[in-house]
């Protein structure tokens, strides 16, 4: 399949509408129009603040998940260490008695060690990202499951239940940074070379490496990345609920995976973008949102979402066979 | 690939051998270490632990061979359970319920085996998304199910808790399943190209071979295990719940490649997935045991995970260097 994947910046990309990477736009403008006329509370200022306040904290831990993607690589330990993250800093703020903003610098750096193991075991030892990052993810639920364990549900206060609460002007810090990120990492991807070469270390990297690419150095870089970014998020999210939850994060890779996909991006590398991996975790918030207020049963609610994830693939792959052809 | 005699250096390399060297020092451990370990009891849950699990286990090792995977076994075991009970509640004769778990199980693999094989989806979002499909489903059963809780015929529980000489039926079961397998890995040449396919499709294509055949129809096995399992294990416990099989498909994956398999295919044994169960079952008894807070249990399961990913790593890189590969 690899050679379906190397189109996106071929020669004649411009010259051909590539529909991997503008699906997501259709797919979102659809269904907010749909979710505007066919319901009474979708389109509210409260209701539209809430999904993005929603999305910008799981918003974090896709910018390094996408990255990686865009590698070729895949991280399921995301899930893992963000609610590892959020109980540590907990912990450490709590338990520790460090200020914050330490507590929070020392989870952080903690989360990039982690993400540099899982690189330095794939880019050393040539092996799959799956299998290694599936045992990160169990090493690192087991440490979040010791860390609650500790905690027994204490409370967070202070500066870090204030952390996320934060506004400038009337807005949370969390959705301004969302969109600063947007933009710069979408004008980098697109025009620094430094990071245009993510994508032909995701092509082939090993090509890259002939052209004087630093390869591994970049595909380690991106694990670390993603650990990290995961790790923010994590501290976000706990500090939103004030607690270290047993659920923070639980099976966040899978949604993750989704939006991403959703956004163009593919698992064999060299595909996808911020932009619109945020643009599938809106679309997947909007879904949701959209069958609660058509009191659509929650279980339902799972089914169409597999679906979705099923149809946006395979009409993904049928359109690029068919463009092959 | 022909083992020349039993040389000591052959069975040290062979990709089972880590995993049967450290279940056995691991069950050496429990036996003198715990004066519980040979108790029925123990025997009895440790066999009933492990016939479902390497059921699925051997599902997947089929698959990890040919380069694929499952992750909506757990699903699929989950909404079997619920479906047989549903049957079993609403009167319906113990053969024709089983036959409807079966059938379940059928439908999920073939699904998955479309769209792998197929259409041609990565294995990871294809089965994620028949995760979350079949996880829906059964939970919509279940919520329809729960006021009733029906209690099974007794013809439908021998199952789950029939034992003969002392062995549950479904760990004789399990080992048939391992006889069969294993022949048919080493000696059968269907069982033989599913490595040639694992190894390498575009080649394996080239020579003729069906991939995209053997990819639904072992699919299809996996999800005929995955109902065995879910049967046996409703039997055992006598209710089905929404958590039967939750979280399988990791433990399943991570015992496979314990025990020799690879993620990209071409590798793995039968014999391998059920010593990569066994340890994890062993593993589970010993925090028990020993009373060590289970929390710690999945720390140690994946820092094992990853070292034996690496060392596999390490020593194929090394072969591939004495080879001149790279």
């Amino acid at each position: 399949m690899s050679e379906y994947t190397g189109r996106t910046l071929s020669s004649d990309v411009g010259r051909r509408i590539n529909f991997s990477s503008y699906s997501i736009y259709f797919l979102a403008i659809g269904l907010f129009l749909f979710l505007t006329f066919a319901t009474n509370t979708f389109f509210s200022f409260e209701n539209l603040y809430s999904i993005s306040l929603d999305i910008s904290i799981q918003f974090y831990a896709i910018v390094g998940f996408t990255l990686l993607l865009i590698m070729g690589e895949i991280d399921m330990s995301v899930g893992s260490v963000f609610g590892f993250s959020g109980a540590l800093a907990g912990y450490l703020f709590v338990k520790s008695g460090l200020p914050f903003w330490i507590a929070f610098l020392l989870t952080v750096l903690l989360c990039a060690g982690v993400g540099l193991i899982n690189g330095l075991v794939v880019v050393k030892f040539h092996v799959s990202s799956m299998m290694v990052t599936i045992g990160m993810m169990t090493v690192m639920a087991g440490f979040k499951a010791v860390l609650i364990g500790q905690l027994s549900s204490r409370v967070f206060t202070g500066d870090f239940r204030s952390f996320m609460r934060m506004k400038l002007g009337d807005i949370h810090w969390t959705i301004i940074a969302l969109v600063i990120l947007i933009v710069v990492f979408e004008i980098l991807l697109l025009r620094s070379y430094k990071f245009k070469v993510f994508y032909f270390v995701g092509q082939n990297s090993e090509t890259a490496k002939i052209y004087g690419i630093k390869s591994d150095r970049i595909r380690m870089m991106m694990f670390v990345m993603s650990a990290v970014t995961a790790g923010i998020g994590g501290v976000i999210a706990a500090s939103r609920v004030a607690h270290a939850a047993a659920t923070a994060g639980v099976g966040l890779e899978f949604t993750m995976i989704t939006a991403a996909v959703l956004g163009g991006a593919s698992l064999f590398g060299g595909k996808g973008s911020i932009l619109r991996s945020a643009v599938g975790l809106f679309f997947l918030a909007m879904v949701t949102n959209g069958m609660v207020s058509f009191s659509v049963d929650p279980y339902i609610q799972q089914v169409v979402l597999g679906l979705i994830l099923i149809i946006a693939v395979t009409v993904d792959i049928v359109f690029t066979r068919k463009s092959r052809a | 690939m022909k083992m020349s005699g039993l040389k000591l250096k052959n069975v040290i390399q062979r990709s089972e051998f880590a995993v049967i060297a450290i279940t056995i020092i691991l069950f050496v451990v429990l036996a003198t270490g715990s004066d519980i370990f040979f108790n029925v009891n123990n025997l009895n849950s440790l066999q009933t632990s492990i016939a479902p699990s390497a059921l699925v286990a051997f599902g997947m090792m089929l698959l990890l061979i040919l380069g694929v995977f499952d992750l909506s076994v757990g699903a699929t075991m989950a909404l079997v359970g619920i479906s047989v009970s549903t049957l079993l509640a609403s009167g319906v004769s113990v053969p024709l319920a089983v036959l409807g778990g079966f059938g379940i199980g059928v439908l999920v693999g073939f699904v998955n085996g479309i769209l792998v094989g197929v259409v041609g989806i990565n294995p990871l979002i294809a089965t994620i998304g028949i995760k979350f499909m079949v996880q829906g489903l059964a939970y919509m059963r279940m919520s329809n199910l729960y006021q009733v809780h029906p209690d099974f015929p007794a013809s439908f529980t021998i199952l789950g808790t029939g034992k003969l000489f002392g062995i549950y039926y479904q760990f004789l079961f399990m080992i048939v399943i391992l006889i069969i397998l294993s022949i048919f890995l080493k000696n059968n040449g269907i069982g033989r190209r599913l490595y040639y396919i694992g190894g390498n499709r575009n080649a394996s294509r080239l020579m003729g071979f069906n991939s995209k055949r053997m990819i639904i129809i072992i699919y299809i096995v996996i999800g005929l295990l995955a109902a065995a399992a879910a049967i046996f294990s409703i039997a055992r416990y006598g209710n089905a719940n929404r958590y039967l099989g939750s979280g399988i498909e990791m433990t399943a994956i991570i015992s496979c490649v314990l025990g020799g398999a690879s993620l990209s295919g071409g590798k793995g044994t039968a014999m391998g997935a059920l010593f990569g169960v066994i340890f994890m079952s062993l593993m589970t008894n010993f925090f028990n045991l020993f009373e060590v807070s289970s929390t710690w249990q999945d720390v140690v399961v994946g820092a094992i995970l990853i070292i034996v990913v690496a060392a596999d790593g390490y020593l194929t890189l090394k072969k591939n260097k004495e080879l001149g590969k790279i």
